[in-house]
């Protein structure tokens, strides 16, 4: 059973430069409990997709296409509606913990007042829900840290704090937006085990937004790759790290460093800069980086085409050397 | 909490004597005097150096301003050269209240407008909505206070005759209310963009997104996530903005011919009224002094990250 289905998603924002358009093409199917990674570089348009969802886009953006969730449109819908799905039915963590607090109101409160408006909820009640939460996302001493103002955490417990509240209402789907990406390794690690324990015990979907296909591997079910605001790939995790179809995602792949790594070597990394917005060339973005380019690349865009049993790849090889 | 309220106050003495010996030897290096007008009269010369004698003007400055301070420790602000037989103290006291009242109704009416149009404009913002309230806003601060005071006694003082033209009726509502307007008009403008601005540039932080993406009302968004922070710059800008206007408008009282003391301080400085100047000028230093300490208590209400010392 499909929670949120998103279909043809465009997002395109008018600048003083002119139109730029950030996303293109997007389709998204998420199941009940599943958790979908999308991956890309900064500025492949993977935030901005799912701001785009949740009708958080900055005021010149606009969106196209279909986003429903349990089978009700939501995109650019009023914001009474909206703000009836998010925090609600769609919950939402940001990159940056340390800013995405309000500074000058307690933790609790923060974490309750979702709860509150959404339900109808007492303070009280909120506040039960709440110390639930805190002990889901492995806070200790949360009656102690219910009262405090978030200038008092540490970032990973900011982090874990921003989970919660995310939670409070029991969301049908968790879009994580590069949840661990400003936080330091053993704090990372302990954000995706809660992440991974939510996916495991409760129905909610997750949507995790990152660029580190370590991340991915972890926790997600399904993989998406973007690049220059088109997905270039997608299917289940294993096929996309054993059978990658992309010269994008080989790229991606090789520059993990690991640990067989031979130190003499240097890092393989994908050469060039993604291209600009504004700026895209007339066939496929990826080609001017790319090691199997062909005469045909410059000139067409290739679909996003299914490659047998389960990957699609927006690429003219079929198989990569 | 206490203890650094005392400690303020404890660097407030310095802070004052220093005000104090600075503004003794610029008001007393400017040139001419207190009797000069009489010199050159029909006065007898000698009479003239009775008075300066009288008042310790024969002495070198040093001492006079040791004398001065020596006053000033026992609350003794001196006596006025020009208004014979009225101490500074006296002048202060009564001049004070009004333009105290006068000030903090002004400053009132201007945060609670301001702060209105600025939240208002903000929510609207580049739409023709938010251009009216800005341009109004930046007329009220273009247009001086001697235009807009006049004019105001004009049309609702002679014309519709509904307020009196001038006059202080020993505060009464009634003779407050034009003076009020035209003082509160510019601070309307000033604390309108202030707030506009403030509110706009914390919208764009990253836990109003956080508050958005909660499904909040955006009436809880702007009044509980975004204002708090919003209201920093305007207490900054109101510390001092309170001391300007509470010492007295000399156009204000001037025009509408109030008993304040912003004439005093004027008239004071012609005359070379030293201990009149010396007195307003302790008292204004004094407000700033005690309102910046304020303004930054307020500043750790607001802002739970500056309450640790």
């Amino acid at each position: 059973m499909s929670v949120l289905v998103c279909t043809d998603l465009n997002v395109r924002f008018r600048t003083d430069y002119g139109e730029i358009q950030a996303v293109r093409d997007f389709s998204l199917t998420l199941a009940k409990g599943e958790c979908v990674g999308v991956v890309g570089e900064s500025g492949s348009g993977k935030s901005q997709t799912f701001m785009a969802m949740l009708g958080l886009l900055a005021d010149n953006g606009r969106a196209t296409g279909s986003v429903k969730l349990d089978g009700q449109e939501i995109l650019n819908a009023p914001r009474s509606l909206l703000n009836t799905v998010r925090g609600s039915r769609v919950g939402m963590i940001f990159q940056d913990p340390m800013s995405s607090l309000t500074p000058f109101l307690k933790v609790g409160e923060q974490m309750c007042e979702g709860l509150m408006h959404h339900q109808g909820l007492s303070m009280s009640a909120a506040r039960a829900r709440a110390m639930e939460v805190l002990e889901l996302v492995r806070i200790p001493d949360a009656k102690r840290r219910f009262n405090q103002y978030p200038h008092e955490l540490s970032g990973g417990m900011k982090q874990r704090v921003m989970i919660g509240q995310a939670i409070m209402c029991k969301p049908a789907v968790l879009v994580a937006d590069e949840p661990t990406t400003a936080l330091d390794v053993t704090v990372q690690a302990q954000i995706l085990e809660i992440l991974e324990g939510l996916k495991a015990h409760t129905d909610t979907a997750i949507v995790m937004i990152t660029h580190d296909l370590g991340v991915v591997a972890g926790i997600c079910d399904r993989v998406q790759v973007m690049y220059a605001g088109r997905v270039v790939e997608e299917g289940p995790i294993d096929d996309i790290f054993h059978r990658t179809r992309h010269p994008y995602t080989q790229g991606l792949l090789r520059s993990v460093p690991g640990f067989e790594l031979d130190p003499t070597q240097p890092l393989a990394a994908i050469a060039g800069q993604p291209p600009a917005p504004d700026a895209l060339p007339p066939g496929c973005a990826f080609a001017p980086r790319c090691g199997y380019v062909t005469p045909t690349c410059a000139t067409t865009v290739p679909p996003l085409a299914v490659r047998p049993p389960a990957q699609r790849a927006a690429c003219v090889l079929e198989a990569l050397p | 909490m206490l203890s650094y309220i005392l400690r303020r106050l404890l660097i407030a003495i310095p802070t004052i004597l220093l005000i104090v010996v600075l503004s003794f030897l610029i008001i007393t290096a400017a040139p001419g005097g207190p009797f000069d007008a009489q010199e050159g009269g029909d006065i007898d010369p000698e009479i003239i150096a009775n008075l300066r004698a009288a008042y310790n003007l024969d002495k070198p400055i040093s001492t006079q301003l040791f004398l001065y301070m020596k006053g000033l420790v026992t609350g003794d602000l001196g006596p006025s050269f020009a208004f014979r037989g009225r101490s500074v103290s006296e002048i202060i006291a009564n001049g004070f209240p009004v333009s105290a009242q006068l000030g903090l109704s002004a400053i009132g009416v201007g945060l609670v407008i301001g702060m209105l149009f600025g939240v208002f404009a903000a929510m609207r913002k580049n739409t023709a909505a938010d251009y009216a309230v800005m341009s109004l806003s930046m007329t009220g601060i273009a247009v001086p206070t001697f235009v807009t005071a006049p004019f105001l006694a004009l049309i609702f003082g002679l014309y519709l005759k509904l307020l009196p033209i001038a006059g202080w009726g020993d505060g009464a509502l009634r003779n407050m209310i034009l003076p009020v307007t035209a003082l509160a008009l510019p601070k309307i403008g000033v604390i309108a963009r202030i707030t506009r601005g403030a509110m706009l540039e914390v919208s764009r932080a990253n836990h109003i997104r956080t508050a958005r993406s909660k499904g909040l009302p955006e009436s809880i968004v702007i009044w509980r996530h975004t204002l708090r922070a919003a209201l920093i710059p305007i207490v900054s800008y109101l510390g001092p903005a309170i001391a300007g206007v509470m010492t007295g408008s000399v156009i204000i009282e001037q025009i509408f011919g109030l008993p304040g003391i912003g004439r005093s301080f004027v008239e004071g400085a012609l005359n070379r009224d030293y201990p009149v100047v010396m007195g307003i000028t302790i008292l204004y230093a004094t407000l700033i002094i005690v309102l910046n300490l304020i303004t930054d208590l307020i500043y750790r209400v607001l802002d739970p990250r500056i309450r640790k010392d």
